[in-house]
This record gives C-alpha cells, structure tokens and sequence, in this order.
C-alpha cells in the first residue's frame, strides 16, 4: 500500500487544478460519538475508497489554550485505526488536509471547567447573602436622653 | 472582549476576577463608599450615623489624623480618584462595545451618559433594573445555549497567565462599581453597609452567566462559527454596561449632572482623539490608579483593614508590572495617554481643593 504523496507538478501557482486530476478530499468517519476512554474506529476514505497507510492525527482544543496534538495511528488495509479519546471537548481529527471536527463526551460530566463553574457560583450566591443579609443592629453604649415631648 | 481571554485560558481568568472582585473589590468600595460622608457631609438626621457602627468616633479619628497631611487630603483624593476611575473605566468599556456599531453606535454610548444623568439616576433602584436584567439574561442564554458538557471553552489552564492575569486583576477591583455607586440615593436600609458585596455578586451573576451562554454558543457551533456568542449573551453585557453608568452617575446625590458630563466626555474621548489610548489606559494608568485608591485607603481603615488596602495595592501594583505596560511608540498615542493622566490629576485636585475648603 502506497500513501498518498503530495507531489510538485507543473501547475502554475494559483491555477486551479485539472477537476479530473484533482484528488478528493479526505473523508473521515467515525463509529459513533467519542467518549473519553472508550475505543472506537476512525476510518479515512480517499477517492471513495478506504486509505490505507495515512497517519490519523488529533488536536484537542484546537486554536484554543492548551492545545495538545497527538498520534492516533496509521490506518490499515480498511482504512481504519483504533481511537481511544484520552481528554474531553472540542477535537480535531486530521487525516489530510480538512479536519473533522469532533465533540468528545467527558466520562464524567465533573470536568475542571464545570466545577469551577459550580465553584465560583457558589461563592457569589454566599457573596449575594451577605449583601443582603441586615448587619447586627447596633446600639448605642449611652442612649441618647430623650428628647422633650417623647 | 470576552472570548479572547477565554479562549487563552478558559475559567481561569474568570476566576480570577471573580475572586479579586470578592476579596479585594467589595472592601474596597466599601471602605470609600463608608468615607464619603468625610469629604461630603449629608444631613444626619439620627439615621446616617446611627446605624453605622462607631462611624461617628471613627469620622472623628480619621479628621484628627489626617489634619497633619492636608486635613482630609487623602479621603477627598480617594474619593475623586474612584470617581474619575469608574468613569473612565465605564466608558472605554462602552466604547469597546459599541464600536462595533460604528459612529452611530458610538453616538448612542456617549449619550446614555446624559439619558442615565437626567432619568435612571432619579430613581434610588436605577441600577437595579439593569443589573438585575443583565443577570436573567446571561442566565437564561446560559441555560437556553444547548449547554452541551464538556464545555471545552471553560477547561481552566494557567499557561501564559502573564497575558491574561494583569487584566483580570483589574477588572476584578471594577466589578464593584455598582458598589461604589452606592446604588444611586440608597443611603438608607439595613444593608446599605453591605452594598458593595451585594453589587459585586449581582455583577459576578452576571458575568458567570455572559460566560456559560458564551462557552455554551461555542461549543454549539465549534470554532468556525460566527463569533459563538447569540444574541442574548450581547443584550446582557450591554444591560451591565448601562448598569455601571447608572451606579457612576447616581453615586452621590449632588451633583449627579456633572458626572454624566464626566462620563460624555470620557466616552467621546476614548471614542474619537484617544482610540489608540485604551490600551495603554488598561495597562499602566488604571492599575496604578486603583492601587493609589487602596493606598489612600491604607490612612482611613483601622486594623487588618489597613494590611488588605496595602496587599490590594500590591496586587495593583503587580497588575502594573507584569501587564508590559510602557510607553506607547506612537507619537499621538503617547500624547492621548498624557493627556488623560493630566485630566485625572486636574480633576481630582480640583475636587480635592473646592471640597477640602
């Protein structure tokens, strides 16, 4: 199996390819929606047909803080290569040259975001307690002599 | 203004600011807002004085020690200096908004100023309605966002915490300024003393809320979307935005229509001759400028009081430092930024001088 190689051609720069030489884009499929540490198959078809040999690649949060790429393998002779997802959210599957764009469920729905979330709310709704809850009432060591009248 | 700092780091500038805001923010405006009546006195009555805990022995203490420093000088100077502040920083927080929107846009932040001077600011709850409004609506664009978890735009990470931690300082000590507004003419009621917590929490509500409806739209439409953040999530920042304008207009009873200029002014100017300025203004003169306020507080608060004005000093100070500010390359930037610290100065001294006397 021979991946598929980019090569220089004799195109001009910026014209546009021959539409019938032109390969199509990479396509990538998966078995069902992702999950942390749960395996599943990535399958990569090119021209309509299963690619073998192409290095499957995953950006997790991708453009984002924190952006991790890793290897997820090299296709077999279907096409297909074993994933098993290792963190939570927004990824990008790259086979080629269009990502596909995947949403990884987390194994617990307690992620870092979420608690700090939880966190900070409950901090403000202690916050908006003692805003409105009265201060001691205080009063006066020497009360005040009565005014004439009272 | 909001995805950025998200997208770098997630949650973790939002906690930030809303830590800072609680810790350091709430005292903060509490201490000035509990000094006002030094440098503005209000007609006692037995109900100003009276329910403020040995604020009367205290008002005395404070005249007695400060009458060898200018007899109050640095009461009146934290006073007019986070007045000047929170309308400078209400208004390129305007300006950032609205631009978007062009010049007609622009035009309508400039004149909310007037509109909050001559009608909201009449009514003691005009910063409540907004407020309150700002928070149902991030809460509901939260809630109606499809949340969707993981919310991959929440995942806290500290890497290059030098680009975002300077600014979430320093918007953390302005998120009480529905606090420092003093909610308009609300000078009485069991909490007034408490204030600054109360509008520290509502503005955190709603900042907390702007935040899981951004992250939410985010997620829904992944990084190509257009701009991830709904409908809903705008309404509520601009519904917060007319919220501070309120709180800075309506923070005193007197003299609310000189304030309202203040903050016309100070939106034209961020808007049109000192655009190139803003910037720099976020980075070096407000900073500084908030860590001057803990300072002049350092002299009014007793106690552990005194100890937490001079950390938030400090921690102002290291906003200062670590945010890169410098002074700006471009000739006319460099002129904008002078020139506003020449009208901050003029404009405290002048307060400072006309109400000292």
């Amino acid at each position: 199996v021979i991946p598929f190689v980019r090569v220089a051609s004799a195109q001009a720069p910026g014209e546009a390819p021959d539409p019938v030489d032109a390969p199509a884009p990479d396509r990538i499929d998966l078995d069902g929606a992702p999950v942390v540490g749960v395996p599943g198959l990535v399958t990569v078809h090119r021209d309509g047909l299963p690619a073998a040999g192409v290095t499957v690649r995953v950006v997790h949060r991708p453009g984002l803080g924190g952006e991790r790429e890793a290897a997820i393998g090299i296709t077999d002779g279907l096409g297909r290569v074993r994933w098993t997802p290792e963190l939570p959210g927004v990824s990008a599957l790259r086979a080629g040259d269009d990502p596909l764009w995947v949403v990884v469920g987390a194994d617990s729905p307690w992620t870092g975001g979420t608690i700090g979330a939880v966190v900070l709310f409950v901090l403000l709704l202690g916050t908006l307690w003692f805003g409105t809850t009265p201060p001691p009432e205080w009063k006066p060591r020497h009360a005040p002599p009565p005014r004439p009248g009272d | 203004m909001l995805l950025g700092p998200l997208a770098r780091a997630g949650m973790a500038p939002i906690a930030v600011v809303l830590v800072v805001a609680v810790a350091f923010g709430a005292p903060l405006a509490a201490w000035e807002r509990r000094h006002q009546p030094l440098v503005r006195p209000v007609p006692v009555d037995g109900v100003f004085v009276a329910s403020e805990r040995g604020f009367a022995r205290r008002a005395a203490q404070v005249r007695r020690w400060l009458r060898p420093v200018g007899g109050g000088t640095a009461a009146h100077g934290a006073v007019a200096l986070a007045e000047s502040l929170g309308a400078l920083a209400v208004a390129a927080v305007l300006v950032e908004l609205a631009r978007p929107f062009g010049v007609v846009g622009l035009v309508a932040a400039a004149l909310a100023w007037p509109a909050a001077g001559f009608v909201l600011a009449r009514v003691p709850i005009a910063v409540v309605v907004p407020a309150t409004g700002a928070v149902v609506l991030a809460l509901v664009g939260a809630l109606t966002s499809a949340p969707q978890a993981p919310w991959t735009l929440l995942e806290p990470t500290i890497a290059g915490w030098q680009s975002w931690a300077p600014g979430a300082v320093v918007a953390g000590m302005l998120l009480s300024t529905a606090g420092l507004g003093h909610w308009s003419t609300a000078r009485s009621g069991p909490t007034r003393r408490r204030l600054a917590w109360l509008g520290t929490a509502i503005g955190g509500l709603a900042l907390l809320g702007v935040t899981l409806a951004a992250a939410a739209a985010w997620q829904r439409v992944g990084p190509d979307g257009p701009g991830g953040f709904g409908v809903i999530a705008p309404l509520a920042v601009a519904f917060g935005a007319l919220a501070g304008v309120a709180a800075v207009v309506g923070r005193d009873a007197d003299n609310k229509r000189v304030r309202a200029l203040e903050g016309f002014a100070a939106t034209v100017w961020w808007a049109w001759p000192a655009a190139a300025a803003v910037p720099g203004w976020w980075a070096s003169l407000l900073p500084l400028g908030l860590a001057s306020v803990c300072l002049a507080c350092v002299g009014l608060v007793r106690g552990w009081g005194s100890l937490w004005a001079v950390l938030g000093a400090a921690l102002a100070v290291g906003a200062f430092v670590t945010g890169g500010a410098a002074i700006p390359d471009d000739a006319w930037q460099a002129a904008a930024l002078a020139a506003t610290v020449v009208g901050v100065v003029w404009r405290v001294g002048a307060q400072v001088v006309m109400e000292a006397e």
